[in-house]
């Protein structure tokens, strides 16, 4: 299981420092992202997250993120179910 | 519409955004818990910097920026309104009129890095932080629109895009849900937004999911999220976009405020505004998730809980052909423009469904007989044409 953190705030340079280093890791095995420190989140770093929730899932790739509550809370309301995406349970 | 006449409707909304500030500001005073002035202030801020960067006045836009982030923090409650927080921030509002002023003459802008400073340390320590005594390096702030113009004060740490994304960080759920649970009445046809950012609203700080903010901010509503255009992680440019957003919000929302939220956004946006029987079905194939109901409010105002925006057989726009077509327009940094381009929709009688209990100079201002935005600049323009402008 591989470990990444997400930094404090997930800006759009966040997520293109991070994007290889995930692509790269989730074609090797299990990754475990922490966003636990997350407080701030754009729109760059949740595509990003969406399109590996979309890559892990259509892989078989197990893929497990631990959001913040304000990670949630942005997730909500952009309209994107923070437990989908984060691989806690799908909903119907 | 020439540029310089976008430029004078420009400088005639910052006139007016300053009044309200000011007007906002003035009821804080009486009331420090007044959320809607805070929000007015915050609002009007935001619009002058949404120009500012639109049009180039950079010393301006970083101005802005700054005294933005800790308004925000002061309208999520993240920071108390005390004395010396309102008295600051009335100080920064005088240095914004100011700033606003050089930048019409064309002289160069003031020297604002004390002040920026003491926003961000009232940001840092909490309302009840001292004003700081910043050292006032002259600093050479650019008044003359250019773009590259390096940001004068270093205090202004904050990069334009992680302090947009400051908003995004205090934002608070609860007091969302709180606000836009009211219930409404279906009278009128839900309006339908949809909005798709180019990579580019990403660039410089733009932040599109503070737009569905706003958004959300004027009424309950659905969001939609449409990830079919989304690439796996192979095919996936980190500075792309890839995402989409259907929005819908009560036909009461005045349509004026739905467009106040991309009015000088400045960012490149596809955006169509849409009324008239219209369901909230997302054409797209695939839509990512859908916005759960909110919760229950815990203060109902007005009975009658609405499963959804019943798509009644509406007297307007029931049959979408002979209307005039360009439902999607490409907002471009001009902003106004393409906002002519559709027709109006029948004016909503009620005010804005946000919690009336105090009477806002902003919500006051959207009487329902109030002409749209442009018409509104364009008598603007004419004053500030005569005196301003030669």
């Amino acid at each position: 299981m591989h470990q990444l953190t997400l930094p404090s705030r997930c800006d759009r340079a966040s997520a293109i420092s991070l994007h290889a280093e995930l692509r790269d890791k989730l074609k090797a095995g299990p990754v475990a992202i922490d966003g636990s420190d997350v407080t701030a989140l754009g729109q760059a770093m949740l595509q990003l997250l969406l399109s590996a929730r979309q890559t892990a899932n259509r892989a078989g790739q197990t893929l497990t993120i631990t959001p913040s509550e304000k990670m949630r809370a942005t997730l909500t309301n952009a309209g994107a179910d923070p437990d989908m995406l984060c691989g806690n349970g799908m909903p119907s | 519409m020439t540029n310089e006449e976008i430029r004078t409707i420009f400088f005639a909304e910052c006139e007016e955004a300053l009044a309200s500030a000011e007007r906002a500001l003035t009821i804080c005073k009486s009331q420090p818990d007044n959320m809607d002035a805070v929000n007015d202030v915050f609002r009007s801020v935001h619009s002058i910097k949404g120009g500012a960067g639109a049009f180039g006045y950079t010393a301006l836009q970083v101005y802005t920026h700054g005294f933005e982030t800790l308004l925000s923090d002061v309208r999520d409650g993240i920071l108390p309104m005390t004395e010396d927080l309102l008295s600051l921030l009335l100080r920064a509002l005088d240095l914004l009129g100011d700033h606003v002023a050089r930048a019409l003459e064309g002289s160069e802008a003031p020297d604002d890095s004390a002040m920026i400073a003491q926003l961000a340390a009232a940001q840092q320590g909490g309302g009840t932080a001292a004003p700081v005594e910043a050292a006032a390096a002259p600093a050479p702030a650019e008044a003359a629109p250019e773009p590259v113009a390096e940001p004068a004060a270093e205090a202004s740490a904050a990069s334009e895009a992680s302090s947009d994304l400051d908003d995004l960080l205090s934002f608070d759920l609860d007091a969302m849900l709180n606000d836009i649970a009211t219930d409404i009445a279906p009278a009128k046809p839900a309006w339908r937004v949809t909005m798709k950012p180019q990579a580019s609203a990403m660039l410089n700080g733009g932040e599109p999911l503070l737009l569905l903010r706003e958004l959300r901010s004027l009424g309950e509503g659905t969001v939609r999220l449409d990830t079919s255009a989304l690439p796996d992680l192979d095919g996936f440019d980190p500075a792309g976009a890839y995402l989409a957003w259907d929005v819908t919000l009560p036909g009461e929302v005045e349509r004026d405020a739905i467009e106040d939220v991309f009015g000088f956004s400045g960012d490149d946006l596809d955006v169509a505004i849409d009324q008239g029987g219209v369901t909230p079905e997302a054409p797209a194939p695939a839509p990512a998730a859908v916005e759960p109901a909110p919760e229950p409010a815990p203060a109902p105002v007005a009975a009658e809980p609405v499963a959804a925006p019943v798509p009644a057989p509406a007297p307007v726009a029931a049959a979408p052909a002979p209307v005039a077509p360009a439902p999607h327009l490409r907002r471009s940094p001009r902003p106004w423009p393409p906002l002519h381009l559709r027709p109006h929709p029948p004016k909503p009688s009620l005010p804005r469904p946000k919690s009336p209990k105090h009477p806002s100079p902003r919500s006051s201002r959207r009487s329902p007989h109030r002409q749209r935005l442009p018409r509104r600049f364009r008598n603007r323009c004419a004053s500030i044409c005569a005196s301003s402008i030669s």
